[in-house]
């Protein structure tokens, strides 16, 4: 079996971050992402088979993923492409899937940068086509440029959703209506930023803003979609007004026509590798949840396994880089490298930036707490589990039902978990209700245990490995 | 090409795609191009419904990053896909579910 220095999973800013930092102390690296690009849901580069006429066109996002990748292109980093670490053995061995095969690795570190996933937010209809996430609807425009829908609603909570409904119109699309859940618009966020000096995201922030007023599009704060209405996809949204805990205002309720839905509710790590190897999870509200702990250096409660970025607490992309930057040091530092004083100034200065990135972290988290009145939308029949189909009045029912307060209790009774997501869209739904329903604090509801193969593989993968 | 035709769903202002290849779906041929996702091409030409879920209505591209699994579509020779996240290749004959 291959036995590499370091290696690093997931080609986001962090994995990127980690990646340059190590191969430049001369460390041996293996970059893994099961996308055939590197970049990740951040910097969402375009397919290798198309080419951008005019890079000075794109996003300041889009350029900065660009001359990062190719600064990892160019290094001794080596990228294994649409390569999925489907399972992390007790041993420590990676179980990869790559082109129908599976094939196994070894590091003697290991950096774990596997990301966020948006937070699914339920109401009846949700499940119907056009309904998406808005990091789907960005995937569509940026990376596969090609429109998600025509008459485009957006909804969620924080700035997010300025730069969805942006890249919508400078692409083409209508704006129908965009509601934000918070009483106050992003927009409140200006002078905080301005007291701390963040300009470049300040004017990010007004740029969009700008746009979307000359657009004339309508932006309504403190409201939220309510139902998603349609029979064999999305045809219109019904939206109301919430009060300041997001209670829905009894008859504020209005229809819009529209074929798209896009949901920016904010973000949850993706732990589910780090669960795997039983690293040590903390509960933070602000950073998403159940986040990975590490200490300064990124280390995990786990020998030899580093994280960074988003799967340690949701702190957006510049903490991602930076985090992956003294990562992939420190990783490279524990095997005998990374001691010169080029190294040590290379991490100081990431250090730096890091406290900088993490202000405005704290100030955008801080405008994208959930409030638990979200949660009155769901109705008996509305579908909590996609995967299983699993109504909300069955799980209702199951909470608390023979003790069960847990994930996997209402998973073993109603099914709900038991599909191959795996519970990544209905996990943080259900944890919150049974929160809800016993009063017990969401701190005391644990992620459900995560099993291998974490994202679905093609069965010969499994045989494969069997027989290995 | 389908580049003149104004309803197109597909952003050609800043951006050249891969060369055209073919594929179908449900026995349909659709345009698609080297490089894009099984779900962007089959969205484009106006699919969105890719699957009907066991005891419930119609499912489709939700988190677009290959974690919920509802745009999952059957691909001959290669069985079940994200469709979200599988590239394209000529000669592909996807089913929705």
């Amino acid at each position: 079996m291959r036995e590499v220095e370091i290696a690093i999973v997931g080609g986001g800013p962090a994995g990127l971050g980690a990646a340059l930092e190590a191969a430049q102390t001369g460390a041996q690296v293996v970059l893994l992402d099961e996308y055939p690009t590197l970049g990740g849901q951040f910097y969402k580069q375009v397919p290798e088979a198309f080419a951008v006429r005019n890079l000075k066109a794109e996003s300041d996002q889009f350029v900065e993923g660009v001359e990062l990748v190719e600064r990892v292109k160019n290094s001794s980093v080596e990228f294994l492409p649409n390569t999925l670490v489907w399972s992390i053995f007790p041993d420590g061995t990676l179980g990869l899937s790559r082109e129908e095969r599976t094939e196994e690795l070894r590091a003697k570190k290991l950096i774990l940068a596997p990301g966020a996933q948006e937070v699914p937010v339920a109401f009846p209809g949700w499940t119907l086509p056009g309904v998406m996430m808005g990091g789907a609807a960005q995937s569509l425009l940026v990376t596969q440029r090609v429109l998600p829908g025509r008459r485009v609603v957006l909804a969620g909570v924080g700035p997010l959703q300025l730069k969805v409904a942006s890249q919508l119109l400078d692409a083409g699309a209508a704006v129908v209506d965009m509601l934000e859940a918070s009483s106050k618009p992003p927009v409140s966020m200006e002078n905080a930023l301005r007291s701390l000096g963040h300009w470049g995201k300040m004017r990010e922030g007004m740029t969009y803003w700008m746009k979307l007023k000359k657009a004339r599009v309508s932006y309504h704060h403190s409201h939220v979609p309510v139902r998603a209405l349609g029979t064999e996809q999305l045809e219109a949204v019904v939206v109301a007004q919430v009060d300041e805990e997001w209670r829905v205002i009894p008859g504020s309720e209005r229809t819009l026509e529209a074929d798209t839905l896009c949901l920016s509710y904010g973000f949850l790590p993706a732990t589910q590798l780090t669960r795997l190897v039983d690293c040590r999870l903390d509960f933070n509200e602000r950073a998403g949840g159940w986040v990975t702990w590490h200490d300064a250096d990124q280390r995990t409660s786990v020998e030899g396994v580093y994280v960074a970025g988003e799967v340690g607490g949701i702190g957006g992309s510049e903490v991602a880089l930076e985090e992956g930057r003294i990562a992939g040091l420190a990783a490279a530092r524990a095997l005998g490298k990374a001691e010169t004083s080029a190294s040590r100034k290379q991490e100081a200065e990431a250090r730096k930036r890091l406290t900088r990135a993490r202000e405005f972290a704290e100030l955008a988290s801080g405008m994208m707490q959930l409030k638990p009145a979200l949660l009155d939308l769901i109705t008996d029949d509305t579908i909590l589990c996609r995967c299983e189909s699993v109504p909300a009045t069955q799980i209702m029912q199951a909470i608390g039902a023979e003790g069960d307060c847990t994930l996997r209790g209402i998973k073993v009774q109603t099914r709900a978990g038991m599909g191959s997501c795996q519970g990544r869209m209905c996990g943080h739904l259900i944890s919150r209700l049974i929160a809800k329903k016993t009063g017990m604090p969401l701190e005391s509801i644990r992620p459900d245990t995560a099993r291998p193969p974490i994202k679905p593989v093609p069965l010969r993968v499994l045989v494969d490995h069997l027989e290995t | 090409m389908e580049s003149g035709n104004e309803r197109s769903l597909r952003i050609d202002s800043n951006v050249e795609r891969g060369r055209a290849v073919r594929i179908t779906v449900d026995g349909e041929a659709i345009p698609a191009y080297e490089g894009e996702s099984v779900a962007a091409a089959m969205l484009a030409s106006g699919r969105r419904v890719f699957r009907h879920a066991e005891h419930d209505g119609p499912r489709g591209v939700f988190c677009g990053m290959g974690i919920c699994n509802e745009c999952m579509v059957t691909v001959a020779d290669l069985g079940h896909v994200r469709a979200c996240i599988a590239t394209v290749r000529d000669g592909m004959r996807v089913s929705t579910q």
